[in-house]
Formats: structure tokens, sequence, C-alpha cells
């Protein structure tokens, strides 16, 4: 079994067709993406229990109003099993996740690098579906810790290592795509979701009874079916013989003198030491932040901003919604929140394939200098019930949020070399989990002290369209200030030799 | 103590040195269409699915 596992048995044989790497790495990707998903879960996890007349016992945090209460609430629900959660407690998994995932990402990316990605993605699929096992028996004895910890903890490891395990290979796999090859793996990270929350509520409705809401049977049935995709994944990972190109390539004219993009290999253990490191985690987190507080935050966004004009009653305000107005807004609100998605995952592949023309810095200075002319034109859009340019002008923004992730691989890759790309993109991660929490909190925390202040709901969001755009011009100064790594940081000859021989690169093809 | 040479010019220590090269085996483009078409159906329907959420904000109800 070792043996199986083990890099120089995933050594491709000459003739391997490099085109076989991709869906093996959208295989775990499209998976892991579920974890974008997961609300799916949060109302019908919300009313699991019910008393003797069939009604929803009341939530552990029932009449809580402000922060301190709702965690006092969620402490209670963490052991409780005579009340149920409500989607506070439910959605600190989120903040597990991708805190988890850039922890494992940037602890283990190093031990990726050696041990391979074969091993990684079975790693990986062991942490995910187990996650959802153990988050199945949470449910099943009503135990949010058994959630938090299967799904957030174990499952944010597993998507840690699962996210970060194609990029050095396919990183090496196609030295003329790079951009290409990671925008498709990450764009199916992007995907996850869109294929995992409509599978869900078909199964929830399938397994649902009066007094169930199939949840747990949904969590098992999901992780069987997702172990085995990951593990298809994992067993379709081939890694090149070091130095491997495709038959004919010669470096474009482009690239030949291109200071931007080094022949060369930074060493895991050098790269943090950099400036490039951090200015390029400084615009990851930037842009991230941006559109995560954006995204996670679209479909009240659209409701509160534009009210009956989603719905042809433009002269109705958010505010004076009936219940029927809510109910046809909130579908607009959700097409709008499936657009966003959209232009997420395409976005990902698109931007990644098209900076592998313009460049990788060229392709973040339009992220960073659209994007922060696009959030300050936000309001202006708002208040002149510009519903088309204020969405179009989202989706935009949504792509670019996409693009940002799956063009960093091929930027390090460029800056730092391919020998620690994937272990180097793993620490860069950390800046995810950090937008993770500052995103939501300047959107979120904005958005409640204009409502406690009284401000009309069309204008709820203006001041943090201009925080963000001065988030993106940041970022953008950052974007600029990374120049091409000193060449004291590069490994010599001798130490990547040896680090070849650590890493199995040289043993035979199996 | 011993000084190593760092020069971009360093041929072992480049990215670019010779390695292996080869066409892929022309028998493998089938398998190549069914990887592509495991991942490739699922992640259309999802798309699909989303594109149906999304279609009221594109065309109304």
């Amino acid at each position: 079994m070792a043996e199986l596992l083990s890099k120089e048995r995933i050594i491709a044989r000459p003739g391997f067709n490099r085109w076989l790497v991709p869906p093996a790495a959208l295989a775990i990707h499209l998976c892991i993406g579920m974890a974008y998903g997961f609300s799916v879960f949060w109302k019908p996890l919300g009313g699991a229990l019910i008393d003797a007349e069939g009604k929803a016992v009341p939530a552990c945090a029932a009449g809580a109003t402000t922060f301190a209460e709702k965690a006092s609430g969620t402490l209670k629900a963490l052991a409780a099993t005579d009340c149920n959660w409500t989607q506070f407690d439910l959605g600190w998994m989120y903040t597990l996740f991708f805190v988890l995932l850039g922890c494992a990402a940037a602890i283990w990316g190093g031990w990726l690098e050696r041990a391979g990605p074969r091993k990684a993605g079975l790693v990986s699929a062991v942490c995910w579906c187990g996650g959802l096992l153990i988050s199945a028996l949470g449910v099943y004895w009503h135990q949010l810790w058994l959630m938090w910890l299967g799904s957030g903890v174990i499952g944010g490891v597993g998507l840690g290592l699962g996210y970060i395990s194609p990029v050095s290979t396919l990183v090496k796999w196609f030295p003329d795509r790079r951009g290409m090859a990671t925008g498709m793996a990450i764009m199916g990270f992007g995907g996850g979701a869109m294929i995992g929350s409509p599978f869900a509520t078909l199964l929830m409705s399938h397994f649902k009874t009066p007094t169930d809401p199939g949840v747990w049977q949904t969590f098992v049935t999901m992780a069987a079916v997702y172990f085995v995709f990951m593990l298809g994944g994992a067993f379709g990972y081939r890694v090149p013989p070091p130095g491997w190109r495709p038959e004919g390539f010669r470096l474009p004219a482009s690239t030949v003198g291109n200071t931007m993009i080094t022949m060369h290999h930074v060493h895991l253990k050098d790269a943090h030491k950099t400036p490039q490191f951090w200015l390029l985690w400084l615009v990851l987190c930037l842009n991230t932040s941006a559109g995560i507080g954006i995204i996670g935050a679209a479909s009240p966004m659209l409701q509160e901003t534009f009210g009956g004009q989603l719905f042809d009653r433009p002269e109705v305000d958010f505010g004076q919604f009936t219940a029927a107005d809510r109910v046809a807004a909130a579908a607009v609100g959700a097409g709008f929140v499936g657009l966003i998605s959209l232009f997420n995952i395409f976005g990902r592949i698109g931007w990644a394939s098209f900076s592998d023309k313009l460049g990788r810095k060229p392709t973040y200075v339009t992220f960073l200098l659209l994007g922060a002319v696009l959030y300050a034109l936000a309001p202006m859009a708002a208040r002149g019930d510009h519903l088309a340019l204020f969405v179009g002008s989202f989706c935009i923004i949504a792509s670019m949020y996409g693009g940002g992730f799956s063009t960093i691989p091929a930027y390090l890759a460029d800056l730092f070399g391919t020998q620690f790309v994937g272990a180097i993109h793993g620490r860069l991660l950390t800046a995810w989990s950090a937008a993770g929490i500052l995103g939501p909190v300047v959107v979120n925390y904005i958005h409640d002290t204009h409502v406690a202040r009284g401000i009309a709901p069309e204008h709820l969001y203006d001041s943090t369209f201009y925080i963000l755009a001065g988030m993106m011009v940041i970022g953008f100064v950052c974007n600029l200030l990374v120049r091409p790594v000193a060449d004291r940081y590069f490994m010599t000859a001798a130490e990547l030799e040896a680090e070849r021989r650590l890493s199995h690169e040289t043993g035979n093809p199996k | 103590m011993k000084q190593e040479t760092r020069s971009r010019g360093s041929a072992h220590a480049s990215g670019m040195e010779s390695g292996p090269q080869w066409h892929p085996d022309p028998s493998s483009w089938p398998l190549v269409a069914v990887s592509w078409l495991l991942v490739g159906i699922p992640l259309l329907w999802g798309i699909y699915e989303t594109f149906d959420r999304a279609k009221i904000l594109l065309f109304g109800d």
C-alpha cells in the first residue's frame, strides 16, 4: 500500500497524456468545493428538533439579539440536545473551513511536495469524507460540537490538502500554460457548490420524513460518493520527470529575458523571507476580502439597495416589503447569487488562461484597478437606479475574485520557480483565512452599524463600497511593488539536487 | 564559510534544464475523453442548475 502511494510510483512513463491530470484535479476540487454550499443544510438543521405537535422546538439562542447573547447561545448549543441550532451557530462552520484550509495548506504544503499529490489526495479524501461522516453522527445525536469537529476541523484539513494537492503537479505538466492548468483545477473548487447544493437538496428531499429532515443520511451518501470521486482523482495523479517539457516546446519569446518569470527555484524555507511573498499575500488577502464580503451579502445587498424595482414595483422600499414581496425579492436575490457564482467559476478559468498571454502582474493590475473603479461606481449605480449596471459590475467583480485565486499559483511559479510552488501556495493561502474573517466583518459590521443609525436601505452599502475600493487600491500598490526575486534566495544546483532526491523525483517511472 | 554560487546562470539550478520530452500516446485520448466526461457531466449539471436559478434576474418571471 505504501508503495502504491509513493511519489516514485506516480512518475509518468513516456507517452503519458498530460490532459489526464486536470480531470483528476477537478475530481478532487469539485468534491471539496461543496464547502461553499454548506448553507443548504442550515435551514433543515435549524428545525431538526420538533415537539410532540410537530413544531420546531426553540433555538438554544432563542431571543438573542446582541453578538454576546448569540455567542452564549452557541456555547449552549454545542452540547445541548434539547434545543435547535441557529444560522449563527452553524455559520461558524464557514469560519472553521477557511481558517483550517489555510492553516493545513501552510503546515502540510512542504510534506505534500515530498510525499506527492497521490498521498495528499488520499489523505484529503479521508479527512473530507470522514469529516462528513462525523458530521452525520453529530446530526444524528444532535451534537453541534461533532459537526464543528467533523466537517469544520477535520474536513477543513482535507480542504487544505485537497486544494493544493494538484498545484505543483499541474504547473510542471503545463509549463506552456501554467495559468490555464491551475485555473481548470481551481475552477472546480468554485463549481463544487454548484453540484453539491442541488445534489444535497435532492438527497434531503429523498430521505426526509415528517420527523427527520434527512440531513444525516445526506451526509453519509455524499461522503460515499465524494470518496469514490476523490480516490479516482488521487489515483489519477501522475507527476512528470524533472525538467519534462511537451514535445517541441520552446520558451515563448516573451518569456526569454523576462525577469518576472524565473528559471530557478526558491526553497520553501526561504519564500517567506522575500518581500514578494508578503506583497502577494496582501494582494490576495485584499482582493479576496472584498470579494468574500460582497459575495456573502449579495442577496440582501441587492434587495435592500433596489427594493421593489426587483419585481416591477419601484415605489416600494425594502422596509415596506409585504410577505409576498419578500418571497419575490428573495427569488431575485437567489438569482443574483447564482449569476455571481457563474461569473466566479468562469472567471477562474478565463482570467487564469488570459494571464498566460497578458502576464500575471498586468492581470492583477486589471483585477485591482478595475475592481476599485467598479466598487467606487457602485453607489452611483444604486443612486441612479441602474440595476443592470449594478448587477453587471458585481458579476465582473465576482469573476475577478475567482480569477485572483486561480492566477496566484502561476504568479508564484513565475516568481519562485516550480520546485516548491505547491507548498509556497499553501502558505499564501493563510491570506484566504485572514480574508475569510476580514471581508465579512467589514461588510457586516458597517451594514449593522448603518441599520442601527437608521440609514435608508438603498444607502446602507455606500461607504462599504468606498472602503472596498480603497482596499483594492492598496492591493494595486502592493502588486505594483512586486519585482523579481533577488538572486540570493534561489537554490543552488547542489541544493536542488538534494531536494529532488528527498522528493523522490529521481526514481524510475512506473 | 563556504560560499556557493546562486547566480541566475547556474545551469543545474534552472527549471528549464533539458529533460525528457514526448508526445502523448495516441491510444490515451479515449481515456482522456472519458475522464473529462466523468467530471464534465456533473459540472455542466451544476452550471445548468445555477443558470436556472439566475434566469429570473436575466429574463424576469
